[in-house]
């Protein structure tokens, strides 16, 4: 047991674990103070907005987390994944703001909903569909989804084309007595901090439980669909069974995801999410690779971060200042690097680190083992291993 | 006439062919012999272009042809009637002749296609059928008269008795037989049924895994001891 | 949270001359949906590749259409369009869509939905998102056609009567030379089209092509009817989607019948659906896509789909 604790893993684990508590409050600190911090190739700002910057990592995490387990783990593709997070965010809105639900019951709840949803409605019809016509029916469904929602029949809930908006969520006053009796006043949380850690929390969670998902029998049975539906029909997998059960385990995270987009966000319109960011959730999935949860980490960095990387892409790139209307090139950019980065890295960022990875394991046997070197490459080892349990899983089953 | 020498091919890392040399001589019936995965079929298509060998040589009338894709081998004068027939199912019979000559833009095109119909009748009868509509033995017939559109010196049959019955497969190589002596045309056949392929070859070759295990004239074949025994059975 | 059933028009026995305006007029939009279904019919059939961004890149055509005519008139600036739209579709095909062509299904529907964010994304850098005046033009610009209170607009005869020339073309280059009977016989066995000699690659850039003419085609007589803004294809892909999805992905006719089908039940819906129940035009095509794919996984007119191992 001791020993255990003391594994490289874990202590990454602690150490990104206390980067991520104490991450809220940095903004007063040197370096994180609110000045530009020039890092030689990217300038940062590290003020508020950060926190809610990695708040919405973590929604983002959820979602990617959503689209790699239906895509990457069972091989189903869909189009309509921003309707399924609206969804989830409607329900939260309407169950909190009609039905004076308690938010994080209603986050919850909606979860649970939208994956029933998506499971019975969505899943099990399209669990007859190839490839091809799923993708026509789930994109059919994100095109509709604003006019659905706007339908007068049912905008006593909806609020129709306004949407439902709420005041920003404070931090529950338990919370705040219990930390400042034990720390003796000196900290505390505010609603945005609070909102923060309750996000990350679930995202963590949530990613947990996915990683056991993929371990347990379900999770095999997603794969052995994914490679081949024949072979997995020989091998007694109910194909129409666990496609739907992927697509409503996929629609619990994507709920649970729009739950908390409404809560951060605090306001769901019809148009809060549209075609364009279905298919930035695809482009995050392919970015970061097709099913692992380190490739849902970095597809989800990718949506946190993906605005403000393009608008510093003129900074770091002296030629794109002169671009006439640089910003709206970049559903351009986005385009080439989906199909850029399916032509070239089938598998997603998440593939290269996997050959870093291996890389360092050849280091270490052959010749190349710069000494300077190895701490780094196996702290990468490491956090990889821990962070992408997956391709443990793949040796294994490959031996088996 | 086609020779191949000390070709290799592989699949992804499987090396399927391990250096396999072949002669044809014009005119003459050469069999391809062997068991499942011998390496046969892969050798014809390493012929028509489908595949490319890894290294040894391809060469038709003097002109390399290793490198050439299959589009430009048919061009050239080698026809393969491929495995498992692979017509077009969808189009009638006489889409699929007309496609046999697709390469071809001399007159001589119709006067072929009459020619053609003459050795299999069936073909002019049931030309304007959809080719899915077929028998069995009516559909390799096609995929026959298919390669022959193209005007061929080298005809490439894989495994033309599959899956037909018995007085069929006596007839379609009946007509083969014919097709070779009147026209010389050339014939590199591969079969598993080698009883029947070194009755009608001059020449034989038989694989074992990825090469040349035995080569000799069909008649040697025959009473060759362990051929007998492994392909022959009796 | 009450409906009450009362249709927003008098119902057809009523008022049949209404009724049969709004199926003449579902007839005209829905050719409009037929002609971008036809395009992505064929690409479908030949490559089996469902290219999301049909659309977007008749979008792309009829922007450039739109900048020849600056410089000249309606018909030289359309079949320059056309031919522009072409090439750049043959170039997709071999340089973007072919390195995914034996990959699976996942990849080479990721790459036309790159396909549909970047055309989308350049027409909107190039052209700007203020809407252009475009047309009608030419033949397609004039006084409505009356049979008694039944009119018809210039324009909606002029969608009709393209729709049957690109008909009538397409069904004479397949069936009746020998391109066509090349293309036709790459989309079914292109192991066996090779061994008889027919590039297969060009086959394959040529059909993309042609489909990318055929999609420019449809962005111009789209443009004409809503106006050209960098919106204009996004609810005719879906109408399209849907059209294919009603015919059967790889049925040309069904591709037609299933458009001006798709079209009339959409104005239909438009005139006797309630405004209290909100807009739902959309809606009836998201309807049809589910309802058609429920009971018929592969669509009306399609053939069962081929499971890949």
């Amino acid at each position: 047991m001791r020993r255990a604790l003391l594994q490289p893993r874990v202590l990454w684990f602690s150490l990104l674990g206390v980067v991520l508590i104490v991450f809220p409050y940095a903004h007063g600190w040197p370096l994180f103070d609110g000045s530009i911090n020039n890092l030689g190739f990217f300038t940062v700002e590290i003020t508020e907005f950060r926190t809610f910057n990695l708040t919405m990592f973590g929604v983002w995490f959820l979602v990617v987390m959503s689209m790699n387990l239906l895509t990457g783990s069972s091989g189903q593709i869909s189009l309509g994944h921003a309707a399924v997070v609206l969804v989830g965010a409607y329900t939260t809105g309407i169950l909190f703001v009609e039905f004076g639900v308690p938010l994080a019951l209603a986050v919850i709840v909606a979860g649970v909903f939208t994956g029933v949803v998506g499971g019975v409605l969505i899943g099990l019809p399209g669990a007859r569909l190839a490839g091809p016509y799923l993708a026509i029916a789930t994109f059919s469904l994100i095109i509709t989804m604003p006019q659905i929602l706007k339908l007068n029949g049912i905008d006593s809930l909806t609020n129709g084309a306004l949407g439902i908006g709420i005041r920003p969520v404070e931090a529950p006053d338990f919370v705040n007595d219990v930390l400042g009796a034990v720390t003796g006043g000196a900290v505390a949380v505010d609603g945005r901090q609070w909102i923060y850690y309750m996000t990350i929390g679930t995202a963590v969670l949530m990613a947990v439980l996915l990683w056991n998902l993929t371990r347990s029998r379900i999770g095999r049975a997603f794969v052995a669909l994914r490679d081949s539906e024949i072979g997995a029909e020989q091998m007694g997998v109910n194909v129409p069974f666990y496609k739907a059960l992927a697509f409503g385990i996929s629609s619990f995270y994507a709920g649970i995801g729009g739950g908390l987009f409404f809560v951060v966000q605090t306001f769901v319109a019809p148009e809060s999410l549209r075609f364009n960011d279905s298919i930035l959730f695809l482009l995050a999935v392919v970015i970061g690779g097709l099913g692992s949860i380190l490739g849902s980490v970095f597809g989800a960095l990718f949506l946190a971060f993906q605005a403000e990387l393009i608008s510093n892409l003129p900074d770091w790139i002296p030629g794109l200042s002169r671009v006439r209307d640089f910003e709206r090139l970049s559903p351009v950019i986005y385009g080439s690097l989906l199909i850029v980065t399916i032509l070239t890295f089938p598998r997603g960022l998440a593939g290269i680190v996997q050959s870093v990875r291996s890389l360092g394991r050849g280091g270490r046997n052959g010749a190349l083992d710069l000494p300077l070197l190895s701490p780094i490459r196996g702290a990468l080892r490491n956090l990889s291993a821990g962070l992408l349990g997956n391709s443990d899983s793949d040796g294994r089953g490959k031996k088996e | 006439m086609l020779s191949l020498s000390d070709i290799h091919v592989s699949y992804g890392s499987v090396l399927a062919l391990k250096g396999v040399s072949v002669e044809v001589p014009t005119g003459g019936i050469v069999a391809l012999l062997g068991a499942n995965g011998a390496g046969k079929t892969t050798t014809l298509r390493a012929i028509s272009g489908l595949l490319h060998p890894t290294s040894g040589t391809i060469e038709f009338e003097g002109e390399r042809i290793d490198r050439m894709p299959a589009e430009r081998v048919v061009r050239i004068g080698i026809s393969q009637v491929p495995e498992g027939r692979q017509i077009f199912t969808e189009l009638t019979v006489m889409e699929n002749l007309r496609l046999g000559a697709y390469t071809r833009r001399d007159r001589g095109v119709r006067q072929d296609l009459e020619r053609i119909i003459s050795y299999f009748p069936v073909l002019g009868e049931r030309s304007g059928q959809r080719a899915a509509l077929l028998s069995g033995g009516e559909q390799q017939m096609l995929a026959i008269g298919r390669a022959l559109m193209a005007k061929p010196r080298v005809l490439l049959l894989d495994e033309p008795s599959l899956g037909l019955a018995p007085i069929l497969v006596g007839e379609i190589f009946e007509i083969i037989k014919t097709i070779n002596r009147e026209e010389q045309l050339t014939i590199l056949l591969v079969e598993q049924d080698a009883s029947l392929a070194l009755a009608f070859a001059d020449y034989g070759y038989v694989l074992e895994s990825g090469t040349v295990a035995v080569e000799a004239t069909a008649e040697e074949l025959r009473g060759n001891e362990s051929v007998r025994r492994s392909y022959l059975g009796y | 949270m009450s409906i009450v059933v009362v249709l927003a028009s008098a119902p057809p026995w009523e008022d049949p001359t209404l009724f049969a305006q709004q199926i003449l007029s579902g007839i005209a939009s829905g050719s409009l949906f037929a002609i971008l279904a036809l395009a992505i019919v064929m690409i479908y059939r030949s490559t089996s590749v469902l290219n999301f961004g049909q659309g977007e890149m008749g979008l792309f055509g009829t922007f450039i259409a739109w900048s020849f005519m600056t410089r000249m008139d309606f018909w030289p600036a359309f079949f320059l369009a056309i031919l522009v739209a072409a090439v750049l579709g043959a170039a997709l095909e071999r340089f973007i869509l072919r390195p995914v062509a034996d990959a699976p299904v996942l990849n080479s529907i990721v790459v036309t939905l790159g396909l549909f964010i970047v055309f989308n994304g350049l027409s909107l850098w190039i052209w700007g998102s203020q809407p252009k005046g475009f047309g009608p033009f030419s033949v397609f610009k004039g006084a409505p056609t009356c049979v008694g209170d039944v009119c018809i607009g210039r324009l909606s005869i002029g969608i009709l009567v393209v729709t049957l020339v690109i008909m009538v073309l397409l069904y004479l280059l397949f069936q009746h030379t020998r391109l066509g009977l090349a293309l036709r016989a790459t989309a079914q066995n292109r192991t066996a089209s090779r061994l008889v000699g027919v590039p297969v690659g060009n086959m394959l850039s040529i059909g993309w092509g042609l489909a990318a003419a055929v999609g420019a085609v449809a962005g111009v007589m789209a443009a004409q009817s809503l106006s050209l803004t960098t919106g204009t294809m996004f609810a005719v892909l879906l109408f399209a989607f849907a059209a294919a999805v009603l015919g059967g992905l790889d049925s040309p006719v069904g591709a037609v019948v299933g458009g001006i089908t798709i079209g009339v039940v959409k104005n239909l819906a438009g005139t006797y659906v309630p405004p209290e129940v909100g807009s739902v035009d959309l809606a009836v095509a998201f309807l049809v896509i589910i309802l058609v794919l429920m009971v018929r996984p592969t669509g009306l007119f399609g053939r069962r789909a081929v499971r890949r191992v």
